[in-house]
């Protein structure tokens, strides 16, 4: 049973993803990406991520989609047909390093990882393993303090970048 | 095949098409959401690392990532926004003061 | 307390870098005042690292690595033995002496600073700092640095008065020659690197393990290094021209300390020196060929800052004898004596050119003796002293060279590839130039002092210029009795340290002082000749009743006067060549081979610039496709590299 979840979530994903870069609209490429989160989001629940699901899906789906659909109604961009580009060098080039990129990657995967089991307990073991919030969250907050700590830096910076770029002159 | 094995091919492909997608589109909108792409697919590499580690540290690089998509995301919609207010149009092929 | 040698260096520096940092911040006396309390501080610490340079295994201190490779090392440390205690003292004694006696030389008739006072303290400190790096480096780098320092700093000060266009081209002449020198002492470094089989081959104590050819190469470069930065033939030509620069400059280093180095270096590396065939003969060799060449050309100088500079080389000269043949304690011996009344005669000199607003010509001058007489009695102890008159200082340093050096010939030689013969013609040579340099010496105190008034009307010295002078001249008076013959000898038992590591099994190649007593024979002669020296220089200008005239040379006097036209040759054999080939080049090639890097350089430059200009699109797009292209590749090699291994 998990293992035909497993498939559909994925096949979904990569078509998903397909449609963010082939759908002319920008509105339906915003939606694609919100496809593609959701399934990648119920994958980290079939990989034990727990808190990562739910992460994936406030942050990602609730936060910087929203964000992304605002300017994207905002700016109502006109629509783009990729093949009618008038670069066909960048085309295929793009397409051609892209499918390498893809060819490479999915061999050295395979090659590297092909044998590798999962080292997380079952899904009824003990609890508290592993993908759990209490494990994240022993781990986020001892040894991962600082580099946490830090990533609140990260966001005022771009915090005040945001300010700065949206202010009228 | 292993659960995490097909999970880290999908995120390969996932990070093809997105890297792909980010040099087809000329709207800088949908780069945008093609460069997402390729971090959820590093996201989905890193989660099946760390299930095939069965540790929690691969989860906290994700939150990183997440972080910084976040921060990433508010500033570079901000300079879409900016770029469209100068010239009523977004297309990154507009910006090519720099030829040679 | 042989830490305290670090203060000795660091307090010069930190004088140097209080006055060249602060500039105006600070006023002219007060730079004056901060080089002196630097120089003078120094000298204490050097008082307390002599308390602890008697124990040779902790006089090493300050001890650094500077490179490691391997097993190969460069050390880096100050040695406070007694040697380095020995040339430090010197150099921060007599050093603070001059500094002080400057505050009063560098000022002009109205009392005013002449030129720029800070920027003279500035230089003054840096050349002590300098010095005393070099004298007190444990390793032959550090030493290097310390060795283009002076260089440097003596550079700077000969070219103090910079308006004046003689001034600067003696000064680049030494820097020049110091250059020449410098080149030497860095291929001994190289030579001493590939040859020595010690893990830190540099440290002063382990360059005695060269063996061979190697040694006797590494010996000739380090003596070029001493030769011309002791102004020894052939590279002698840059000391009496240095004499444009202020006399507390020329005093200081061109008569006390820099030229001394030479020396220096040569007993540092005695163990290297010692050893070498080829060096026991050069250095002597060259050492008696100066001192006789320059005491000739001091007979007819006219200027009396150059008649001190030619015999400050004769001096070293006696000095390179001495210690070429390893009589290292004489060499060491002279040189601090000659420090003292060279320093002296150099400042007196200074005070009588100061009171007569910058004269230096001895023609002009003449009966000055009644005006100015306290300066007249110094520079007859200075005078005295260099002439080896008992009982003066120069007197016991001079017979503890000569008695290196058997007049007749003897049996109990050190078995040196010299040779016998070469001792007994060594020695007359000394004797020929004690005469000379009393006759010189005596020939310019009668022309300054007295025959004719002149019409020149000096004024009176300051106090701050005459008290150093006080001291210096005890010191002339005193400093000999380190060693009297037939009694005892001081520094034997102070150089006792040094000298210990040859003492078992090894060869005696350090040739302590003769302590029982003199020939009769060479007392006589010596003292004898000076006296003689002293009279027939009496006889001649002494008694003189109207002014020598004002008018070249003609003949061999001319010939004496230039220096055996040796700048001449010089200028003939090097410097006319390198002239007429630049000038050839100027003419003939220079325009084709600019014209051809012209159009070579630049328009392969400019047609490649316009092929790549093309690969910049301006498309955001098209630069990404080159970061994939990129990435791509890269995996492409890991992944190649992974299924490889």
């Amino acid at each position: 049973m998990e293992q035909v979840v497993l498939l559909i979530l994925g096949v979904l994903a990569v078509a998903s993803a397909l449609g963010v870069v082939l759908m002319p609209n920008a509105v339906y490429s915003a939606m694609m990406l919100l496809l593609n989160l959701l399934s990648l989001a119920i994958l980290f629940l079939l990989l034990h991520a727990q808190f990562m699901f739910a992460a994936q899906l406030v942050i990602y789906a609730g936060a910087i989609l929203v964000l992304f659909l605002f300017v994207v109604t905002l700016l109502n961009p006109e629509g783009e047909f990729i093949f009618r580009d008038k670069k066909r060098l960048q085309r295929a080039g793009a397409i051609s390093f892209g499918l390498f990129l893809a060819a490479l990657l999915i061999g050295a995967f395979i090659a590297a990882f092909g044998k590798v089991q999962p080292n997380f307990p079952d899904s009824s073991g003990a609890a508290g393993s592993y993908g759990s919030v209490e494990a994240f969250g022993i781990a986020l907050f001892t040894q991962f303090l600082l580099p946490f700590e830090l990533t609140s830096l990260v966001l005022l910076v771009a915090l005040i970048g945001a300010v700065v770029l949206g202010k009228r002159k | 095949m292993s659960q995490i094995t097909f999970t880290l091919l999908v995120s390969a492909v996932i990070f093809s098409v997105g890297a792909a997608g980010v040099l087809l589109r000329r709207n800088p909108l949908v780069q945008f959401m093609s460069i997402e792409l390729m971090l959820n697919a590093v996201n989905l590499a890193l989660i099946s690392f760390a299930g095939s580690m069965g540790t929690a540290e691969g989860q906290i690089f994700v939150l990183m990532v997440l972080t910084v998509a976040a921060a990433e995301a508010v500033v570079g919609l901000g300079i879409i926004v900016a770029m469209f207010r100068k010239r009523n149009r977004i297309d990154v092929d507009d910006i090519r003061s720099m030829d040679g | 307390m042989a830490e305290a040698i670090g203060l000795v260096v660091l307090f010069p520096l930190l004088g140097f870098l209080a006055i060249a940092l602060l500039g105006q911040m600070i006023s002219q006396k007060g730079a004056a005042i901060l080089a002196c309390a630097a120089v003078g501080l120094a000298f204490l610490a050097a008082l307390v690292a002599l308390a602890g340079s008697r124990d040779l295994l902790h006089s090493n201190v300050w001890q650094y690595t500077w490179i490691q490779a391997g097993n190969w090392k460069v050390s880096f440390g100050l040695y406070a033995d007694p040697l380095s205690t020995f040339m430090a003292l010197i150099v921060t004694g007599v050093g603070f002496l001059i500094h002080v006696y400057s505050i009063g030389y560098m000022t002009d008739a109205q009392g005013n600073p002449e030129h720029d006072y800070r920027r003279f303290f500035a230089y003054m400190n840096l050349f002590v700092f300098t010095m005393l790096l070099l004298v007190c480096s444990n390793n032959l780098l550090f030493l290097l640095v310390g060795w283009g320092g002076v260089g440097l700093s003596s550079f700077l000060l000969i070219g103090f008065y910079k308006d004046k266009p003689s001034a600067v081209a003696a000064a680049r002449k030494a820097l020049v020659t110091n250059t020449i020198g410098d080149v030497g002492l860095l291929l001994g470094i190289f030579v001493i690197i590939i040859n020595s089989p010690q893990a830190d081959p540099l440290n002063l104590a382990n360059i005695g393990a060269l063996t061979g050819s190697s040694r006797d190469l590494a010996a000739i470069l380090l003596i070029i290094a001493a030769v011309a930065k002791s102004a020894q033939l052939p590279l002698h030509a840059w000391l009496p021209d240095a004499m444009e620069g202020p006399t507390p400059v020329s005093a200081l280093i061109h008569a006390a300390t820099m030229v001394t180095a030479g020396v220096y270096l040569i007993t540092r590396c005695h163990n290297l020196f010692a050893y070498s065939d080829v060096a026991l003969v050069i250095i002597p060799l060259i050492g008696a060929a100066s001192a006789l060449f320059a005491a000739t050309c001091a007979l007819v100088q006219t200027d009396i800052k150059r008649v001190l500079a030619y015999s400050t080389m004769s001096q070293l000269g006696y000095m390179f004898m001495a210690a070429g043949v390893g009589a290292y304690e004489a060499a060491m011996f002279h040189l601090l004596t000659h420090a003292f009344f060279k320093a002296l005669l150099f400042l007196t000199a200074g005070s009588v050119i100061h009171s007569l607003d910058g004269e230096q010509d001895m023609r002009k001058m003449g009966g000055l003796a009644k005006k100015i007489p306290m300066t007249r009695n110094l520079f007859l102890v200075g005078a005295l002293a260099i002439s080896g008159i008992l009982p003066l200082s120069g007197f016991f340093s001079k017979e503890a060279i000569l008695g290196t050096f058997p007049l007749f010939g003897a049996d109990n030689l050190p078995n040196w590839s010299l040779g016998n013969a070469s001792f007994v013609i060594l020695g007359w040579v000394g004797i020929i130039v004690a005469f000379m340099t009393a006759f010189y010496m005596f020939r310019a105190f009668f022309l300054v002092f007295y025959g004719p008034k002149s019409d020149l009307h000096p004024h009176k010295t300051p106090n701050v210029m005459q008290i150093p002078l006080y001291v210096l001249a005890v010191l002339a008076v005193v400093g000999g009795f380190l060693y009297v013959p037939g009694a005892y000898n001081l520094l034997e038992k102070y150089f006792e340290p040094i000298r210990a590591p040859f003492l078992d099994g090894q060869p005696q190649h350090w040739l302590s002082i003769n302590t029982d007593g003199l020939e009769l024979t060479k007392l006589i002669a010596a003292v004898g000749v000076a006296i003689l020296g002293i009279f027939v220089a009496y006889g001649i200008y002494g008694t003189r009743t109207k002014p020598i005239p004002v008018r070249a040379y003609q003949g061999f006097q001319a010939f004496l006067f230039n220096g055996w036209y040796l700048d001449k040759m010089y200028d003939l054999l090097i410097a006319s060549p390198v002239r007429w080939l630049a000038r050839l080049l100027t003419k003939e090639a220079d325009k084709d081979v600019a014209e051809a890097l012209d159009w070579g350089f630049g328009g392969s430059v400019w047609f490649g610039s316009k092929l790549l200009r093309k690969t910049e699109t301006g498309y955001v797009r098209n630069y990404a496709l080159g970061i994939l292209v990129g990435v791509v590749a890269i995996l492409l090699y890991v992944t190649v590299v992974a299924i490889q291994r």
